[in-house]
Formats: structure tokens, C-alpha cells, sequence
């Protein structure tokens, strides 16, 4: 892990503040997410129609970490977009804490993509504070805002640095804080760890574990790597065929708090192979051969 | 996470921009140490290359006459018009053209292909035609220095524009952020780095079309200077004034070299 990241900070984020334009609050707002029936289709540039997602329909309950695997190309990060109200759906609706998404709502909901997506020219924190900015929070309170959420993931000491100063995982980090500083009641993940090497790949998901363990907001992580998505889950939900529905969402009851030394139990590895065998049917399935491809993980790459 | 390289790596930071400014004095030196030597050999006459000493006389004595500074006054006059449309229409007309070719990539194609062409052809050759058209006055010269900066600001600030990444734009989408928001936060501090290169080859053309058109069509300027001094075989007057336009063409280069190597630091 890259320096001055390795334990969090007792602080908590400080409550919105009194112009109340952001925020709806992590802490007993509803962050349940309800999906039916979604269809999403596009249309290239030979006006040929290909649907990408079909009837996918699933609820998370609030609080719960959900993780989002399939092969490439079965549309989980367009899924998540959808959830996120970046793109409409052709047919089906989402709610989020009871209301509909049709378009960004960054008050309830946030995301974390898998490029960090820094300004090079702000530094940490004014790249913390944009959100509050762009809804209006004036400057003393977006920045102890931004304070506060950047020395709860364990970055107090680089507010004034740019992004360019800041290693891969850190420059996640921002990223995180920068979708937690409006409390959103849902934070969308968006492979926000694929591209880190392996081991701080894992350091990461600790730790998120250890944020979202205090924060309880519902997270939806998307993720092609299999380990990743069971260390974190409460639930692993699955996207199957062409075009693609949720075929099974598997309850991952492994205790918390969890940390890296479930990753060798055998429990851990029965679900993982199982998760596996599943997208391995559904590939041969779907085009007759078997090929998974990953990006940034190279152990299920091999078998 | 894709790692993403700036595109400005030529700009100098650290030990390469030392060794540059050193190179810089270096043949600075160099140029006046052959210079010396040439005008003591009697490789030339005082008539063809003249000495350092009256050289520099002739320069405290250009910047000293009231008629200089009148001809400087007149080309800057001419230089900050021309400049000021070139980069306002320019950096204006650049944007459009960037974010408008981000749906219709095929427009801004055809319309930056007709924009090189115009930029590679010599206006000089069009100039006798533009003093029939429209006469020889200060607008003219004006419009002959701004030709070829407008078409480097369009093309230059139309990529910057067209670059503004996808990533950037989806984020600024998720935060529900107005065109307004947008263009200040994002847009603007994105463009910024490519558009002061841009505005910095863009002065060295203007200075060179005002330079042109003072030569041809004018009766003051430091371009009419120079070319007054040439005609009538007054060679300090013609090296001092060379100097004296050279200098500050240098200095405005260096200023702009400024802003971008600072931008470069903030961008990287």
C-alpha cells in the first residue's frame, strides 16, 4: 500500500451543513436499489440494433455490498451507468431509496470509475471538493468536508498534492473520497481497482471493507475478478448470456470483519469455483467455446 | 486505470530545461564572438556587416528618436489588434468547431483540411491583390498579420477542444454539472495547455504578416523601418531595427514559453 494509507482515521464525515443542498446523509438514509425489467439495446453506426442487457431485474437491500461479475462485454459497467442515470434504459426502471433514477442524482448516488478521473490541475483536495462545488456548498464547508472525507480513507497528509504526485492506489483513494464527500446513500463502483497491481489491488479491498464498514452506505462494485467480488460481497450477483440478465445472485455469508487470510479458507475457494463454473457454462453456452478475459487479474485468467 | 502521458512531454522541466538555457547563452555568445571576428577580418566591410559598437549605437539611438517610437507605437497598435482578433475569433470559432466535430466528425475534417490548405498557401502572394480590394491602410495590414494566426488558433484550440476527454465529460455528467459549470471547470483548464502553445506560434506569425504588410504597405511601423533602411543601404539603422523587433519577438516567445512551462507542471 502506498504510504500513509495503511490505517483509518477515527474520524467520521461531518454532517452536511446547513444550506443542506447535498447530501441526503449515509447514516440511516434508504439506500436500497431496485431493478426490474431492464432492457437496454444500441445501435451502431450500420444502424444494426444489439441489445446488451435484457429483463435484468435485482434488489440490494440498503447497506449491502453488492458485487456485479460477468464475462467482457455482458454490460456491467453499462448497467452500473444506468443505475448511476448516465444513460437511459430502452425499457424498465430503477429506484433508488424509493425514487426513480432517470437521471444523475448525485446527491443519492455516486460513482467511482475505473480511471480515477482526477483534474490534473486541482490538487487533492479541490479534486474532493468538486462535487460540493458544482451543487453550491460554499468553499469552508466544502473543504472541511473534503477534509474530513480525505483523512477518513487515510489521505489527510496529501490534500495539497496533484494527482500526478499520487501513486495508482492512492489516486483511487481521492477517487473514493471524492464519491463519499455528498454522503451519497448508494456508491457505485465501476472496476475501481483494475488497473492497481495485485497485492494493492487486495490491500484496497480491505480497506474499502473497513470504510463501508463504518459508512453502510450500498455499494455496487463491478469487478471481472472473482476473488475480489467474493471478499467483498454480501451478495454476488452474475450476469449471464447474450444479451445479458442476472442469472444467479449467490448470499456470501462469510463473516465480518473480513481481511485477506479468507481468501486461502477453503469455503472461500468452494464459492469462488463455483462462481466459475457458472460463467464457464454460461460462455459455452452462449458461443459454443470457453475464453475469459480478464483485465488486471491474471489468476483466473490461466484455468 | 489507464496511465495517460501527457502529450506536452517536449515541455522542459528540471535538468533538460537547464542544458537549454545554457545552449542559449551559449550561442548567443557564439553568434556575437563570430560577429566580432567577422567585422575585424577583412572577410567584409563596415558597409556589409557593422561593428557591435555602432550597432549598439544605432539601437540607443533607434529607441531614442522620437520617429522610432512613433513607429513602434504604430506597429504595436497593429501587433495587439491583430493578435487580439486572431486569438479571440480563433480560440471562439476553435471550440465550436472541436465540440461540434465530436458529433459530426466528417464537418470538422473537411473544414480543418480547407484551414490547412489556407495556412500552407503563401498570402504573401495575395498581398498587391488585398490593397486593391480593400486599400492600405491600418485595418489592412490588421487583417494581412491576423490571416495566418487565426487559422493556427482554430486548428490548435478545435484539437484541444475535440481532446477534452470522455472520462472528464461522463464525470461532469455524473455530478450534473451545467454547460456553464462544465466549460469553467473542466473544459477551459483542459483546453488551456494546448491553446498557449498555440497562441505563442500564432504571435510569431502575426508579428511576421504585420512585419510584411508594414514593408509593403505602409509608411510607418518598425516593418516600414527595416525596409526603408534597406532600400537606402543604411545598415546600422537596418541591423539595429532587426535587432530591436527580434528582441522583442524573443521576449514575447520566452513570456509564452513561461505560461506553458508552468501550465506543462499543473497538467502532467
Amino acid at each position: 500500500m502506498t504510504q500513509a494509507t495503511n490505517s483509518l482515521p477515527t474520524s467520521a464525515l461531518p454532517q452536511s451543513g446547513a444550506s443542506g443542498k447535498s447530501g441526503s446523509g449515509l447514516q440511516g438514509s434508504d439506500g436500497s436499489v431496485e431493478v426490474s425489467g431492464l432492457t437496454v439495446s444500441y445501435t451502431d453506426s450500420k444502424k444494426r440494433k444489439h441489445t446488451v442487457l435484457e429483463d435484468v431485474s435485482f434488489s440490494v437491500p440498503s447497506g449491502t455490498f453488492a458485487t456485479v461479475i460477468g464475462p467482457s462485454g455482458s454490460g456491467k459497467s453499462t448497467l452500473l451507468k444506468i443505475l448511476g442515470g448516465l444513460y437511459g434504459a430502452e425499457s424498465g426502471q430503477v429506484f433508488i431509496g424509493g425514487r426513480q433514477i432517470t437521471q444523475p442524482n448525485p446527491d443519492l448516488v455516486t460513482i467511482v470509475f475505473q480511471d480515477s478521473c482526477l483534474l490534473p490541475w486541482r490538487t487533492v483536495l479541490r479534486n474532493v471538493a468538486l462535487p460540493l462545488e458544482t451543487a453550491g456548498v460554499g468553499r469552508q464547508e466544502r473543504e472541511d468536508r473534503a477534509k474530513a472525507v480525505l483523512e477518513l480513507v487515510g489521505l489527510g497528509d496529501c490534500m495539497s498534492r496533484f494527482p500526478r504526485e499520487l501513486s495508482g492506489g492512492m489516486k483511487q483513494r481521492v477517487a473514493i473520497a471524492r464519491g463519499l464527500v455528498v454522503e451519497p446513500s448508494v456508491l457505485l463502483m465501476d472496476e475501481p481497482f483494475a488497473a492497481l497491481d495485485e497485492q494493492t489491488r487486495y490491500e484496497m479491498g480491505e480497506e474499502l471493507l473497513r470504510l463501508w464498514d463504518r459508512l453502510k452506505s450500498t455499494v455496487i462494485f463491478v469487478t471481472h475478478n472473482l476473488s475480489e467480488a467474493v471478499f467483498l460481497a454480501d451478495k454476488v450477483m452474475v450476469l449471464e448470456g447474450r444479451p445479458a440478465s442476472v442469472g444467479q445472485t449467490v448470499d456470501v455469508v462469510f463473516s465480518r470483519p473480513r481481511d485477506l487470510g479468507l481468501m486461502v479458507t477453503p469455503e472461500f475457494h468452494m464459492l469462488r469455483d463455483q462462481l466459475y463454473t457458472s460463467l464457464k457454462r454460461d460462455r459455452i453456452r452462449s458461443s459454443g467455446t470457453y475464453s475469459w478475459s480478464h483485465q488486471g487479474n491474471s489468476e483466473e485468467g490461466t484455468q | 486505470m489507464t496511465t495517460t502521458k501527457s502529450a506536452y512531454t517536449h515541455i522542459q522541466t528540471g535538468p533538460t530545461r537547464k542544458y537549454t538555457v545554457m545552449f542559449q547563452i551559449v550561442a548567443v555568445i557564439v553568434v556575437i564572438a563570430a560577429w566580432y571576428l567577422l567585422t575585424i577580418s577583412n572577410l567584409v566591410t563596415s558597409d556589409q556587416v557593422p561593428g557591435l559598437g555602432s550597432t549598439f549605437s544605432s539601437i540607443v539611438q533607434i529607441l531614442s528618436r522620437p520617429n522610432t517610437l512613433h513607429d513602434l507605437a504604430v506597429s504595436s497598435y497593429e501587433l495587439v489588434a491583430a493578435f487580439a482578433i486572431a486569438t479571440i475569433a480563433g480560440i471562439g470559432f476553435g471550440f465550436l468547431l472541436g465540440e461540434y466535430g465530436r458529433r459530426r466528425a466528417g464537418v470538422r475534417r473537411v473544414i480543418e483540411a480547407g484551414l490547412g490548405t489556407a495556412l500552407a498557401t503563401p498570402k504573401f502572394i495575395f498581398l498587391p491583390v488585398l490593397v486593391l480590394l480593400i486599400g492600405a491602410g491600418y485595418w489592412e495590414k490588421v487583417v494581412y498579420g491576423l490571416s495566418d494566426g487565426i487559422i493556427i488558433m482554430t486548428l490548435s484550440a478545435s484539437a484541444a477542444a475535440y481532446t477534452v476527454g470522455e472520462n472528464e465529460r461522463v464525470l461532469a455528467r455524473s455530478y450534473k454539472m451545467s454547460r456553464f459549470q462544465f466549460f469553467w471547470k473542466i473544459f477551459v483548464p483542459s483546453a488551456l495547455l494546448p491553446v498557449i502553445e498555440a497562441l505563442r506560434i500564432s504571435m510569431v506569425l502575426v508579428i511576421s504578416g504585420v512585419m510584411l504588410a508594414e514593408m509593403y504597405i505602409s509608411n510607418a511601423g518598425m516593418g516600414f523601418l527595416i525596409f526603408k533602411a534597406g532600400t537606402e543601404y543604411n545598415v546600422p539603422l537596418l541591423v539595429g531595427a532587426v535587432i530591436v523587433v527580434a528582441a522583442l519577438a524573443v521576449a514575447l516567445n520566452s513570456l509564452f514559453q513561461f505560461f506553458e512551462r508552468s501550465l506543462g507542471n499543473w497538467h502532467s
